[in-house]
């Protein structure tokens, strides 16, 4: 059964890409063949993190615009042999596309892939709704901050209105220290905030700008956030990874499951 | 001493997400407006135009005092 997961946030820059890029890598080294859609059109980034820039013929605006077939603008990464990204376009103006050639690229890629990951833009406006609009599962990527958890909800609220998607929260950029300190939102926090099924929590990692600069991924390499992308792959795959209780010193997890309630469960 | 800044963080995000989450839109207003203003043109002589509606929500009144009164 293939799926179409987007990955989405509301605010800029909390992480989207960067977690569209790991879990696609993650997912194809679970033997998953895994497709990258980039539907950030005008400001092309997917391709950029993942060190392919310098592979595109051609892209997304291309394919739905009809300019060229699907697989000419399929670019397969060859450090991962399960793994394959159609980049978006640079471009300034409004191309004429629309939700329904969107839809008809998603049916036809279900039928070699068995994860599409669409990377979203920010923002709440057409390219969300392009990027959402073939979805099975949309992720909401936010970060303990509070516009970014704003945003979040605003991105729910949106979402609760669709038939036929469920929706998942991804914490980003979390970091023990602050919140051992007081100074940033805890995971229950968010939960009990956004109300909505926590997915995973990433590690605050300065090896992710590293890995970046290398147009690399973080998987299988050193780092605390290469476990957490690690365990979120295994939960979509589905597996019941508990959450870890990043705020014990000692590696006993006082754990819980991803996919009960954040209400009932984090205190248990 | 200064309190910590996520309680902060969480009563302002929780006033905001409550707030939001509890407006009218502009579209399900409009439909209560024009079923109000005809019932009270049946009884009353007077352009539908001539009256003006405000809904208040009153769980959301007492809701938006306490948010106003926690933060300054």
């Amino acid at each position: 059964m293939s799926e179409v997961i987007t990955f989405t946030s509301g605010k800029g820059g909390v992480g989207k890409t960067t977690t569209t890029a790991n879990v696609g890598v993650g997912l194809s080294l679970l033997e998953k063949k895994v497709i990258l859609i980039d539907t950030d059109i005008g400001l092309r980034n997917l391709d950029v993190v993942m060190g392919l820039e310098n592979r595109i013929v051609y892209n997304l605006v291309d394919v739905l615009t009809g300019k060229c077939r699907v697989k000419q603008a399929v670019i397969r990464d060859r450090r991962y042999p399960n793994l394959s990204v159609i980049p978006s376009a640079c471009v300034r103006e409004h191309p004429p596309i629309t939700i329904e050639a969107m839809q008809t690229l998603m049916e036809e890629l279900k039928e070699s892939y068995d994860y599409i990951l669409v990377d979203s833009p920010a923002g709440i406006d057409s390219g969300f709704d392009l990027a959402v609009c073939a979805a099975d599962k949309v992720v909401v990527v936010t970060t303990p901050q509070v516009a970014a958890v704003h945003d979040a909800d605003c991105v729910l609220r949106l979402l609760r209105r669709k038939k036929d998607i469920s929706t998942y929260l991804l914490i980003n950029s979390f970091r023990k220290q602050l919140v051992k300190e007081g100074n940033m939102l805890q995971i229950s926090d968010i939960c009990e905030l956004l109300n909505t099924e926590l997915l995973g929590v990433v590690l605050e990692d300065e090896h992710i700008i590293i890995s970046q600069n290398h147009g690399e991924s973080m998987m299988g390499k050193k780092g605390t956030s290469q476990t957490c992308y690690e365990n979120i792959c295994r939960r979509l795959v589905g597996e019941a990874v508990p959450i870890p209780d990043f705020l014990q010193e000692k590696h006993r997890f006082r754990g819980f499951f991803w996919n009960k309630p954040a209400k009932q469960t984090i205190n248990s | 001493m200064r309190e910590q800044s996520v309680t902060a963080a969480k009563e302002r995000l929780k006033c905001m997400i409550h707030y939001e989450n509890n407006i009218l839109d502009e579209e399900t207003m409009g439909y209560i407006r024009r079923d109000i203003g005809n019932v009270i043109t049946k009884y009353v002589d007077v352009e539908p135009e001539n009256i003006e509606i405000k809904v208040i929500l009153k769980e959301y009144k007492k809701r938006e005092l306490q948010c106003l009164n926690s933060t300054n």
